[in-house]
Parts: structure tokens; sequence; C-alpha cells
């Protein structure tokens, strides 16, 4: 009886899904999926039981973006000021990530029903070894898919990014202008060199780690809080 | 579309009233009895407002006025606002674009003040964005001569009452009399302390997070830094937005109209900023408003990625 009533459930939702499909869709979402913590406080459930109870929510929430043809969703799992939190704390959110991450790339998940591309977007670096070869497996793994688009910020803040593509770009024109000098003659030099000097918009998007995906449509935030972080 | 005819009237200087200069009108319920009691007093606006006395009676503490509910320590220091919705109070009322500006303008002085009184250290105002010149162009041309004739006409006001004035934004883009004036006007307060007010003329958040990434790739490409140095706040220190000495992130973002977006504004430096939108258009905006959003921040939690409690 639960499988039918299961069954009713899935068929109500994905009528109401192709109706709401007719109007305007986000073609990308981002969530800032915040109050696990309080979630598990209010309901007096064990430490680490919100974050899991948060896990489910999100598969859930996945389906239903793709089920409405959602392309991209990303999803801000952990920022770099959450390091400054209990170590115990971040030690057990790192593994409980690394055990779902696992989960993801087995053959009865989301990513594989619907061939889900998935991202990393952060300072890695930061993250401790095991997790970061999960990370690093997973998005190997997908890197081929055709589907949807998920993208999980961990380790990540805005500004954070923008500091890193701003190194990234001096980087690049630094090794372009060394490549330049070795190899012009010199009455081109310097005309080459003003004009590819420059560091222009495009050469800095290009190494932000959301480069290549659309900006998000909608950011929605849970549990009442009114800032971004996430811009 | 409406706006062509409306941006011909002329605006003169002289109809602009001058708020800074004089203070609101309070009426004062029942006389102080003791030395450190409460004094109830009401506001023009109606707005309920208590006046804390301190010890040496009311001769020092009757410049604080602050609204019933609100605790002066918990008060931004650095409030930023996108004063949308001028052209739709102008449209609800029959009116010109044109008037629904000089109505945003009379509502931003009576903010400024309020901040003043209240307060709050750094003000910034988003007066026009870089895709507003997009807008017709006597609508743009009207907003450019507001902007001078408002510079102008309160130039005195802002050394008076003590407040420093940066412009920022791209200004090669605005006409030379009104680039001449706001750097004249930069110049004459530099000095001041009691507010800063930051006014984004011509401005893009992304722009200046790309300028700001510009002048940093100079500096590498002189020798004088190396990529391996370019942290968080040497990224700030080349925003526009560094001119705000001391509290350079708003605290308390407040959008009118009840758009829910950012528009391109202060991308970098809204990052662990309170939102607040708010329903009424920008010329309505008033003190009663004004108190709410802020008494809203009182009662935020901010974390910035922290626990409150283990």
């Amino acid at each position: 009886m639960p499988t039918i009533f299961g069954n009713l459930c899935c068929i109500v939702r994905r009528c109401i899904f192709s109706v709401l499909s007719i109007g305007p869709m986000p073609n990308h979402i981002a969530f800032i999926m915040d109050g696990n913590r309080r979630y598990a406080n209010k309901r007096s459930l064990e430490k680490g039981t919100g974050h899991r109870a948060g896990f489910s929510a999100l598969i859930s929430i996945l389906r239903y973006c793709y089920e409405m043809g959602v392309k991209y969703v990303t999803i801000y799992a952990f920022s770099i000021d959450n390091f400054k939190r209990k170590p115990q704390e971040v030690q057990s959110t790192m593994d409980l990530m690394k055990e779902k991450i696992d989960e993801l790339l087995t053959e009865q998940s989301i990513v594989n029903e619907y061939e889900v591309r998935i991202n990393f977007w952060g300072n890695l670096n930061l993250l401790n070894d095991s997790f970061r070869l999960s990370v690093e497996k997973a998005m190997r793994s997908t890197c081929h898919n055709t589907g949807p688009v998920l993208s999980v910020c961990v380790a990540y803040t805005s500004t954070d990014e923008i500091a890193h593509a701003i190194e990234m770009s001096c980087y690049e024109k630094r090794d372009m202008m060394k490549e330049l000098h070795a190899c012009s003659c010199k009455n081109d030099f310097f005309e080459e060199y003003d004009m590819q000097s420059v560091i222009s918009v495009v050469d800095f998007e290009r190494h932000l780690y959301t480069s290549g995906c659309p900006d998000p449509d909608i950011v929605i935030r849970t549990s009442g809080t009114n800032y971004c972080l996430f811009v | 579309m409406i706006g062509a005819q409306q941006f011909r009237t002329q605006f003169f200087v002289p109809n602009l009233p001058n708020p800074i200069a004089r203070p609101a009108a309070i009426r004062v319920v029942s006389p102080p009895s003791i030395l450190g009691s409460r004094i109830t007093a009401v506001s023009a606006a109606g707005a309920p407002i208590a006046i804390p006395c301190g010890e040496g009676g009311d001769g020092g503490c009757n410049t604080l006025l602050l609204p019933l509910g609100l605790c002066r320590e918990a008060l931004p220091k650095h409030v930023a606002v996108i004063m949308d919705g001028n052209g739709r109070w102008a449209a609800s009322k029959g009116m010109p674009a044109a008037a629904g500006h000089e109505a945003g303008c009379r509502a931003l002085q009576g903010m400024v003040k309020l901040s003043c009184k209240w307060g709050i250290r750094v003000l910034t105002v988003f007066a026009f964005s870089s895709e507003n010149w997009h807008r017709p162009k006597p609508e743009v041309d009207f907003l450019m001569m507001l902007f001078e004739n408002v510079f102008m006409s309160l130039s005195g006001d802002f050394l008076r009452e003590g407040i420093r004035i940066c412009i920022i934004g791209d200004s090669s883009k605005l006409p030379k009399s009104l680039q001449n004036m706001a750097t004249e006007l930069e110049e004459i307060t530099r000095n001041n302390s009691r507010l800063d007010l930051i006014i984004a003329l011509s401005y893009s958040g992304r722009t200046d997070i790309v300028q700001a990434c510009q002048k940093i790739a100079q500096k590498v490409k002189n020798g004088i830094l190396k990529p391996e140095d370019i942290t968080e706040s040497r990224v700030a220190q080349e925003l526009d937005t560094s001119c705000a000495a001391g509290y350079a992130y708003p605290d308390l973002l407040i959008r009118t109209s009840g758009e829910l977006r950012l528009s391109n504004f202060l991308l970098w430096e809204l990052a662990y900023t309170e939102l607040y939108f708010a329903q009424s258009h920008w010329p309505d905006f008033g003190e009663d408003e004004y108190a709410e959003a802020l008494l809203s921040f009182q009662k935020r939690q901010r974390r910035f990625g922290l626990r409150t409690t283990s």
C-alpha cells in the first residue's frame, strides 16, 4: 500500500510540475541550505542528524528540479568561514559529505539516473586528503555526463573565488608577456605588449570557478535569514 | 513611452527644501521629572521617540534621538540603499517621472539627516547604475542635471553637518560639469568625519571588481606585487569602495519598491550584509520605514559562518 500511495504522489507531483513548466522556468537555481542544526535541535534529535536530514531533502529537491527541467543547480555546502567552527564539527561534516559523495557515485543514485555532471567549486586545497580524493573522483567520473549540472560549493566563498581568479589572470598574463617577449622582434614588441597586457572582463571571468555556467536566475535560502555570501 | 516630454521641465534649485539645516519638529508630551529619566516625545512624523538622558542632565544627551525599540550599540555602522521606485511612485500619483526623481532626492536628504542623527557612520546609496545609461536620453539628461543641482545646493549643508562625500563609479561617462562638481565636493568635504556619504554614480559592481583586477595586474606587471600575494584584503583595497575608511562593508542593505535583487550593486562588499526589502517606493521611505528596517536588523542573528552556541 505505501508503494501505491508513493506512486500516486509521484503522479500528482509530475502533473503539477508539467503545469508549472508551461510558464517561465529558471535555467539555474542556487540553494543556500541553511538550518540543518536548528531543524535537529527543534526535534531534539542527535547531533549530525540535522545534516543527514538536510542531505535527504537535497536529493528530493534535485529530483524535483530535474523533473521540472532545471538544467543547473548549485548548492552551498560548506563555506571557508565554516572552518572556524569546532574541529570535531568540521571533521564530522567533512566525513558526512565524503560518505554522501561516494553514495552519489553508486549505480542506483540520482546522478546516474539523470546523468548528472558534478562540479565542485571552492578552494579544494583546504580539504583533507581523503575528502579531496572523493571530490576529484566524482568530478572525473561524471565529467562526460550530458544531463543536468550539479555544482557543489565546498570550501568556498565568493570573495575567495574572485581573489583566486585575479591571481590566475595575473599568472596567465605574466606567462603570456614572457612568451611574447621571448619570441617577438623589437619593432612589433611594444605594440603587442600594450594591447595584450590589459586583463579584460572575459579573461577574468574565464578564471572564476563558475566559468562556463550561466548566472543563477534565483537564489533560495532556507531558515529565514537574509544575507548572501553567494553572489 | 512616457518620459520624453517630462524631462524638459526646468529644475529650480531654490525650490528644493533643505531639511538638513532644519531639524524635525518635536512635540514633548511630558516634561522631564528627574535627572536620568526618559522623556517621551513624538517626532514630526508621528513616530514615538525616546530621549535617553545622561548623568549630566540633558545638555549633552539631546543630540541623540532614537526611535523606540532601537538600541544605539546595535545599530549598523554602514547602511547601503538601492533607491528604487521613483518612476513607479510618480506614475501612481499621475505625475511625470521627473517629479518622482525630485521626490526621491528629498527622501535621500531625509535619510542622510536621520543617519547623522542616529549615529550611522557610512551611508552608501545607489543613485545611477551603468545600466541606467540605456534609459531614454531625456530622462538621463534630467537626472544628470538633477545631480548637479543637488550637489551645488547642498554643498554648504554637507560642510556644516560634517558629511564627507565620496563618488564611486565610472565618472568618465558623466557630463564634464558634473564630474568637476563631484571632484570639488569630494575635495571640500575631505576632512569631515560625522558621516561618510558614498554616492554610486554610473556604477557597476562587476566593473569595480574587474578594474581592481586590472590595477592589481598592473602592479604585478611592474614588479610591485607577486601573484601569490593577491589576497582578499589586497583586492578590497583596490575597489572604489575602499574610500569608506573603517567601515568598508555594509552591515545592512535596504532596497525599496519590493524588488528582490541586488542589480549589480556592491557585489564584493555585500558578502555578509543583512538584506532588507521594503515594499514602499523610495520617495515614501521616511523615518518610520527607516526605523523599521533598523529594528529588523537588530533582531537578526549574524553568524558569519560560525555557530552562535557550542
